[in-house]
């Protein structure tokens, strides 16, 4: 098993926390977590939120702050080389996701091009000054499933059994996503394990 | 007639005695002086009167100088002309900063008799003044009087006291050579203006847009140029442009005016002007291809059109045609336009866009040579071009001959061959120390992106008003590393300054309240008072020379150049000391034989091969076999040699191939 982890800074709390709406969403939460474990961690300072990337069976970026965490598969190969004390990253394919191709990915997702038409068509037929490579990653990382599962402890919304205190969300689109309610606090390590397939999985006790 | 005089009044045998009086003094001085009958701004206004003078120039109180006999009727002009720049004022919301005209009519404003005035010198010492708000305010009147308005939300009120704010609030005024492209009918139909980049050209181009769709009611208007995005976000311009400029008429987009780039899309015949003027005069349009390049496809317009329509019956498409960046065609879309405009066609171009440009003297003369560039300090400028043209180095990349240097504003002074070069200081920095340094090298002695926090918090400290959006970090090598030193800044910029980073190659734009991270490919046309250069070490491709010196001239303040330590020669520094000191560049004139080797690099360097092409040609002198072709192209990449030289390239492969091959 390969752990990586990454203390989140505050500025970059709202970028990683915002929820998740679609799969552009879960692709530049991917990314940034990809830039994030390619940076150093030179943000010695403990901070309230971080993120841990867990590869074994499953292979997934596990993301905490105070009373909400979540989860997304992170469908990509790492290797880290001790001698120099460095990560890279590959998608299944053997593309590598350096910090260019992240840039690229960000700079298609971004570009008025792709709010308008969220496709890659267009930029196959008029690259403009698009990086090819993000383009191929892109499309690779749009057959993944995200998994997305997020566990909330919240008060403000809290309404009996349609919006138990502590639940799961599975899914994002308002059309997919369900509850799971929870008896009570889910701890970190139980979220994890959770998500595990080499370990005991959760039972839900229908009501 | 040089960029400090500018005329517009009939010369007869009365005033011709002051006028060249005053020019001579506008000569002997370098000092900006506009001499007038009436103000030119929206160029409606006219008087009966005519035998006065309107001499204005900052500094020095408004002179109306009068050489008729005819005192009462001298008076109600006076008058006129101050009611009219009253109004003037009240349009562009000067008002709340000049104050009222009977207020500066009598602080600012002097009528004299012209036999009064025995001696030009001392004439301009009777209207000197001397009060930084006089000052102020007599810059503000004169931009009335000749059309450059100021916006006075960024002009302010106050004096500024640091020298970001300084530049920043600077009242500008066109010289005389811009006000001239503005104000001045030719007899030619085509009209070309050329400058450097920073010399205002596009901002001219729109005041003039302004000035022929405001005066010529029922005028049609094409406004283009190459590049798509350019073409964007000039028509994002031109609306803020107008509003800016108080223009009342409705913008009619494609009946009156057009914003586009030149070739279009065979989707909608607004998208471009070549396809525009294909649907309007009903004749095939063609799409790029291989066989089709634009040229191309303009000749067949010009063809077709000619063909179709013999002489007389032809309509025309535009009244007006304007095109930006003009250096990006060639003459046959010039051609193209010219049969399709009824009266003119305004060209602005760059003299070379890129300093590696071929025989830039030989283009054809322009109707306006912008010699001063407005952006940069003339230091920078200079050290800039030194660096770009390897001119501080033994072996030179680039070499200009006398004319050349002139049309780039260069004031040359040769002894021997020794050239020295200057250049004329900028009024936008008149107001700075003698000792301020618009540029300078730093060493690095930690890391590229603790450097970069320490300049900030350095420009932060000189300048407390500095805010993210005034300062642009390049970095200017073509490597992929630079994506990485880029997000080690940007994080320690987030962690240390607190302010929002906007990387302009992911964004693809300016963001306000964000501090600008970029590569060298996505700074086009953006400026900022302080720009960070980055770069490893200083080599000698061409386009990255050309990278260098365009990128060091984004500041219009400060450029620092960081790189390691060693990689600037002494030569560099010494001619950077040299330029701080003395305002001039003394570089040794290339001997015959070095000349015609810069000659022979530099076609060489034209001839730009794709890294494809590059590859393909070196199989073919390697005798690669086809079924290597594509691993050792793929091994190129991952090698991040995209753009190494054919030299480099062929002992790559030599290397390779012997265990590709087993």
């Amino acid at each position: 098993m390969k752990i990586f982890q990454r203390n989140i800074p505050p500025f970059q709390e709202k970028d990683i926390f915002s929820p998740i709406r679609d799969k552009a969403g879960y692709v530049k939460l991917l990314a940034l977590s990809a830039r994030a474990l390619l940076l150093e961690d030179n943000q010695k300072k403990s901070t309230t939120s971080h993120f841990r990337l867990i590869i074994d069976k499953m292979n997934r970026l596990f993301f905490y702050t105070t009373n909400k965490y979540f989860s997304i598969s992170f469908p990509f190969n790492v290797t880290f080389d001790e001698k120099i004390k460095k990560i890279s990253i590959y998608t299944y394919s053997g593309k590598e996701i350096d910090y260019k191709s992240i840039s690229a990915i960000f700079s298609i997702l971004q570009s008025e091009q792709y709010k308008i038409n969220s496709s890659l068509i267009d930029f196959y037929i008029e690259p403009g000054s698009i990086d090819a490579d993000g383009l191929f990653i892109l499309e690779e990382i749009f057959q993944f499933e995200p998994s997305y599962v997020r566990y909330d402890h919240d008060f403000e919304h809290e309404d009996k059994k349609r919006h138990p205190l502590n639940h799961l969300d599975i899914n994002y689109s308002s059309y997919g996503t369900f509850k799971l309610g929870l008896n009570k606090k889910i701890s970190t390590v139980n979220f994890e394990n959770m998500h595990d397939t080499n370990k005991d999985c959760l039972f839900v006790n229908e009501r | 007639m040089g960029s400090y005089f500018y005329l517009q009044s009939e010369q007869n045998s009365h005033n011709e005695n002051i006028i060249n009086n005053l020019k001579e003094y506008t000569e002997r001085k370098k000092q900006l002086i506009y001499v007038l009958d009436r103000p030119l701004t929206d160029q409606k206004y006219n008087y009966k009167y005519s035998s006065a003078l309107i001499v204005l120039s900052p500094k020095n109180k408004i002179a109306i100088i009068n050489y008729g006999d005819k005192k009462d009727d001298f008076n109600n002009y006076v008058e006129d002309v101050v009611e009219d720049i009253g109004s003037i004022s009240d349009k562009y919301l000067y008002k709340g900063v000049i104050g009222r005209t009977r207020i500066w009519k009598e602080s600012l404003l002097k009528k004299i008799d012209l036999n009064v005035i025995s001696n030009i010198d001392d004439f301009f010492s009777t209207i000197s003044l001397s009060d930084p708000i006089d000052i102020k305010k007599i810059d503000l009147l004169i931009s009335l009087f000749i059309g450059s308005i100021n916006d006075i939300e960024r002009v302010k009120d106050n004096i500024p006291s640091n020298n970001l704010d300084k530049v920043k609030q600077k009242i500008q005024l066109f010289d005389g050579d811009q006000t001239r492209f503005i104000y001045e009918k030719s007899e030619d139909k085509k009209i070309r203006i050329q400058g450097l980049s920073g010399t205002g050209k596009t901002e001219l181009l729109l005041h003039k847009l302004k000035d022929l769709y405001v005066n010529d009611s029922s005028s049609k208007i094409f406004f283009t140029c190459h590049n798509k995005i350019l073409a964007d976000n000039l028509k994002k311009r031109i609306p803020s442009f107008f509003n800016f400029m108080k223009v009342e008429q409705q913008i009619e987009w494609g009946n009156r005016l057009w914003c586009a780039h030149a070739w279009g899309s065979s989707y909608s015949i607004n998208s471009g002007a070549y396809q525009y003027i294909c649907s309007y005069y009903q004749i095939p349009f063609y799409r790029y291809s291989y066989q089709m390049s634009f040229s191309r496809a303009c000749k067949l317009a010009i063809d077709e059109i000619k063909y179709k329509f013999k002489s007389e019956e032809k309509e025309y498409a535009f009244t007006y045609m304007l095109i930006d960046e003009s250096q990006d065609f060639d003459e046959t879309f010039f051609d193209l336009c010219e049969l399709v405009t009824e009266k003119n066609i305004y060209l602005a171009g760059d003299i070379f866009q890129s300093i590696f440009d071929e025989n830039i003297s030989n283009t054809i003369e322009p109707h306006f040579l912008l010699g001063k560039c407005y952006r940069t300090d003339p230091k920078t400028l200079m050290f800039a071009h030194g660096l770009g043209m390897g001119l501080f180095e033994e072996i030179k990349l680039r070499w200009l001959e006398e004319k050349e240097w002139k049309d780039c504003g260069y004031n040359v002074n040769i002894e021997g061959n020794k050239y020295y070069l200057s250049r004329e200081p900028l009024r936008r920095f008149e107001d700075l120390d003698d000792e301020f340094e618009s540029i300078k090298i730093v060493e690095i002695t930690e890391s590229f992106s603790n450097t970069v926090i320490r300049i900030i918090k350095e420009i932060q400290e000189e300048n407390k008003t500095v805010s993210p959006d005034d300062i642009g970090i390049i970095l200017i090598d073509g490597d992929k590393e630079v994506y990485e030193l880029a997000d080690k800044i940007e994080l320690v910029i987030q962690r240390d300054i607190g302010w929002a980073v906007n990387k302009a190659y992911e964004s693809k734009e300016k963001k306000s309240g964000t501090i600008l991270i970029s590569n060298r490919n996505n700074v086009k046309g953006l400026e900022f008072p302080f720009v960070i250069c980055i770069t490893k070490k200083i080599n000698n491709n061409p386009s990255y020379r050309n990278s260098l010196y365009t990128m060091l001239t984004r500041s219009f303040i400060k450029s620092f150049l960081l790189t390691q330590p060693k990689s600037l020669t002494t030569g560099m520094k010494s001619s950077l000391q040299e330029i701080i000191d003395k305002n001039q560049m003394v570089i040794q004139e290339p001997t015959t034989a070095e000349k015609v080797k810069i000659q022979t690099r530099f076609k060489n360097s034209l001839r730009k091969l794709s890294h494809y092409e590059l590859m393909q040609k070196i199989f073919k002198k390697l005798k690669v076999e086809k079924q290597y072709h594509d691993k050792l192209f793929q091994l190129t990449q991952q090698m991040d040699m995209l753009e190494s030289d054919e030299e480099t390239l062929i002992g790559f492969i030599r290397s390779n191939l012997t265990y590709i091959k087993k």
